[in-house]
């Protein structure tokens, strides 16, 4: 037996089949965008991490800033007494470097250094990287007053002699919110952090990170089929700067005026 | 060498059919049984082909694959037949994988449709048309790219150093080394030609470097030649560019001026919003009133770094973690409770640009200097020292042959002021940006009804390193018409900045007090016992210690 459906039922019913296909597929397409709108995590994925290898993030720096391109920017590279120190230069280690040496290098290569002459430990050659990752804009002409201290303490050398691997990241303080403390004469400020921080990252929130040290036990052997020049990533070019004659030098040759309170601290250098 | 007409070539079938083939309308039997029955061996074999050509025709041409590595190609697709011929050898402005004999794949454009992209001028030079002579410092070159590094002194890179950097070296002390990226990295352009049509720029390739070059006539880039004259214009590389001299904030000290939250005052006349760097001089006007008005400021540059160090071991890695976290909190929370967090993408301009103005910014605005507001220096225990004795220090007047005095010899005077706002003198260093410049138009107009008062601040030295002292002085001057009493000078030091002690004077009686800044400095403050009248002035003079 048939039973006979109205028009307006079945338009009714077909009406209720299409509403419950379109909150079908209204709540469908909720279910599915739900993960866009997930929050986003609490701290920003960090662009540059201190496990890079060299060179990564002088290369980062360059492609963001292209104007760093090609920029001498000068350095100071500070050690223990009696620590010689060897640039990389042409396929080769150059020759000593004078004490507090000032150079010029470039952003974004990675220069090999050699250092011997280390305090307790005669025998022990290091090959330390350095990496210049921003510039510093001092006054024109007196680019060789503001270098970048590279300082290696002891504790340093020690501790990479050890098998460890030291990594220091220099940044540049910013003034208005520097610490109030006294630097003039002193060691430069360290923050030793634990294993699981970011170095990069930490120097980044405590100011401006321009160079990396890596200080590892990592000695060259190219018996055992090493690639020299790949050790010395391919010998970028460095610069010595002019020596910058003492104050008592200038007096002695006559050229400094000797007054009561002429000339500053930093023009000894 | 031609390029064959695709739909009239005869293609050769892949499956040849012994020329049983079947119509079409065979397909439209009724019965499919006596189809599958008697043509089933003939129809599968048709449909199989069919489907193989067109799973051919959307596959890759394998020819590239048989190019690359020598072998014959092999024909796949139905509309275009290559040649093998073809395959070794592209049409114009075709690019294609070339093999070289040590098995290194390099990329090479040959084409008009390259040289209309890159010169449209020059035509192209036959080949053995002019010799070149492959300068000896392109043969060959380090494997890794010494950045920078140049082969002769008119093609040294860009040096922002001045004159500080000695010669580099010449190439004859490079080493002969064979270099691995020199047949990947040599770029052919329409135009370049050699005297037996082979390229022999240095045997292997070219020499590209990495960064731009300033000079501009250093002949062609793409082959190092100086004397090619075939348009070498490979647009890859880059050219040399000025790149304005910019400079950051955080390398410099500022001193003076008034940030946000501006200086305002209590009712008791207290001073709220007194921030670090901070120098106001506060005055009681005639009518009553209590205003503030703020000075210049002074930029020294005095760059301080510091470091941070991690330590990594495979051994004490583990014992590291675990013994320090329970001995002291994780990390340096306390300087992250201080600092606000900085981004490693910092702005390419220094963002306080909108606060360096040039000097001819500078108009003066008060009248005759009346005698009496010659300061006598019977409170100051010396003459004026060499970056203050102008006229402007000395005795209020500003005068336009002072400029070039106020911008060399006050050192380190970035900013100035006048009567209505501020301005800015650069010391030293170019001018950043020029945002705000007054016009003449500015300043024809001129009250001298209100109570106005100038503050100007001038520093020793423009730079300093840590330890350096550094000389400050105030001048204030009444420019207005009425005269002030209860005038307080106050200065907030930066951070970086330690008042030597008992080394303020003042050309005026006042009293002194120093008292600590939120930032770890000191406040100075002097309170004049005395008013000014108008046209009258005055100095104070400090000296700090750069931390």
């Amino acid at each position: 037996m048939r039973t006979r459906i109205s028009f307006p039922t079945l338009l009714i019913a077909w009406l209720a089949v299409v509403t419950l296909c379109l909150v079908a597929v209204f709540f469908s397409g909720t279910a599915q965008a739900q993960p866009h709108y997930l929050p986003l995590p609490s701290q920003n994925h960090a662009l540059m991490r201190d496990h890079f290898p060299p060179g990564e993030i002088g290369a980062i720096q360059l492609h963001r800033k292209p104007e760093l391109r090609g920029v001498w920017q000068a350095v100071e590279i500070r050690g223990p007494k009696g620590m010689r120190v060897n640039m990389a230069d042409v396929g080769q280690f150059a020759q000593d470097l004078p004490s507090q040496a000032r150079i010029a290098v470039m952003i974004g290569p990675v220069y090999r250094m050699r250092l011997t002459g280390i305090p307790n430990e005669p025998e022990v050659e290091l090959y330390p990287t350095l990496e210049i990752i921003d510039r510093t804009h001092p006054p024109a002409e007196r680019e060789h007053r503001f270098p970048i201290p590279i300082e290696i303490d002891e504790d340093d050398l020690a501790d990479a002699a050890r098998g460890e691997m030291v990594m220091r990241v220099i940044y540049l303080e910013d003034n208005q919110v520097a610490e109030p403390v006294d630097t003039a004469g002193k060691p430069q400020r360290v923050l030793d952090l634990q294993p699981h921080q970011d170095a990069l990252r930490t120097a980044d929130q405590l100011g401006r990170p321009v160079a990396i040290l890596r200080i590892g036990s990592r000695v060259p052997n190219v018996t055992e089929g090493q690639d020299w020049d790949a050790f010395l990533f391919g010998s970028p070019a460095w610069q010595t700067l002019k020596v910058i004659p003492t104050r008592q030098q200038l007096i002695d040759e006559g050229k400094w005026p000797v007054t009561a309170n002429s000339g500053s601290i930093s023009d000894r250098r | 060498m031609t390029r064959a007409n695709g739909p009239s070539q005869q293609i050769p079938d892949p499956y040849p059919i012994d020329g049983n083939v079947l119509p079409t309308k065979q397909f439209e039997m009724h019965s499919l049984n006596i189809m599958l029955h008697q043509r089933v061996s003939t129809g599968s074999l048709v449909v199989a082909g069919f489907l193989s050509i067109a799973s051919g025709c959307q596959s890759r041409p394998l020819s590239w694959v048989g190019a690359k590595n020598g072998a014959k190609p092999i024909v796949t697709r139905l509309d275009q037949v290559i040649s093998s011929e073809e395959s070794t050898a592209p049409a114009r402005g075709q690019v294609q994988l070339a093999t070289s004999t040590d098995g290194v794949v390099g990329s090479e454009t040959i084409g008009t449709a390259q040289k209309a992209v890159f010169d449209e001028t020059k035509e192209p030079v036959a080949a053995g048309s002019q010799s070149q002579v492959v300068p000896a410092q392109y043969a060959t070159k380090p494997k890794y790219s010494p950045i920078g590094r140049s082969s002769g002194s008119e093609n040294v890179p860009r040096i922002a150093m001045g004159t500080q950097v000695m010669a580099i070296p010449p190439s004859a002390s490079l080493p002969q080394r064979q270099s691995a990226f020199s047949t990947a990295s040599h770029a052919h352009v329409q135009g370049h030609s050699h005297a037996d049509g082979k390229c022999n720029c240095g045997g292997s390739g070219v020499y590209k470097p990495l960064f731009p070059r300033l000079s501009g006539n250093s002949g062609c880039q793409s082959c190092g030649s100086s004397s090619c004259s075939g348009g070498c214009g490979n647009a890859m590389i880059e050219q040399g560019f000025a790149v304005p001299r910019t400079s950051d904030a955080q390398e410099y000290i500022f001193d003076g001026g008034d940030h946000d939250p501006k200086v305002r005052l209590r009712e008791d006349l207290s001073q709220a919003g007194l921030d670090a760097e901070d120098t106001v001089i506060q005055y009681e006007t005639a009518d009553g009133k209590t205003n503030v008005q703020s000075g210049c400021r002074v930029a020294i540059y005095a760059p301080r770094f510091a470091s941070v160090r991690k330590r990594q071991s495979t051994q004490e890695r583990d014992f590291a973690f675990r013994a320090q976290t329970t001995l002291r909190p994780d990390g340096p929370g306390v300087f992250r409770d201080q600092l606000p967090p900085v981004n490693v993408s910092k702005p390419v301009k220094s963002s306080n640009s909108d606060n360096v103005r040039v000097v001819e910014a500078f108009r003066d605005r008060s009248r005759v200097m009346p005698s009496e507001r010659i300061i006598p220096m019977v409170t100051i225990s010396d003459a004026f020292k060499p970056f203050e004795d102008f006229s402007l220090i000395r005795n209020g007047d500003f005068r336009s042959t002072d400029l070039a005095r106020l911008a060399k010899a006050t050192a380190a005077a970035r900013s100035w002021t006048n009567v209505d706002e501020l301005n800015v003198l650069i010391d030293g260093q170019e001018a950043i940006d020029v945002t705000g410049s007054k016009k003449a138009a500015d300043v024809t107009i001129y009250e001298f009804k209100g109570a106005r008062i100038r503050l100007c601040k001038v520093a020793s030295d423009q730079m300093a390193n840590p330890g350096d002292v550094i000389s400050f002085t105030i001048r204030f001057d009444n420019v207005g018409e009425q005269p002030l009493k209860n005038l307080v000078v106050t200065d907030s030091l930066a951070p970086r900045l330690e008042y030597v002690d008992k080394s303020q004077q003042a050309s005026v009686a006042a009293d002194f007090s120093i008292v600590p800044n939120s930032v770890g400095s000191s406040v100075l403050r002097w309170e004049l016992e005395d008013g000014l009248k108008p046209g009258d002035g005055g100095l104070v003079r400090f000296s700090c210690k750069v931390r």
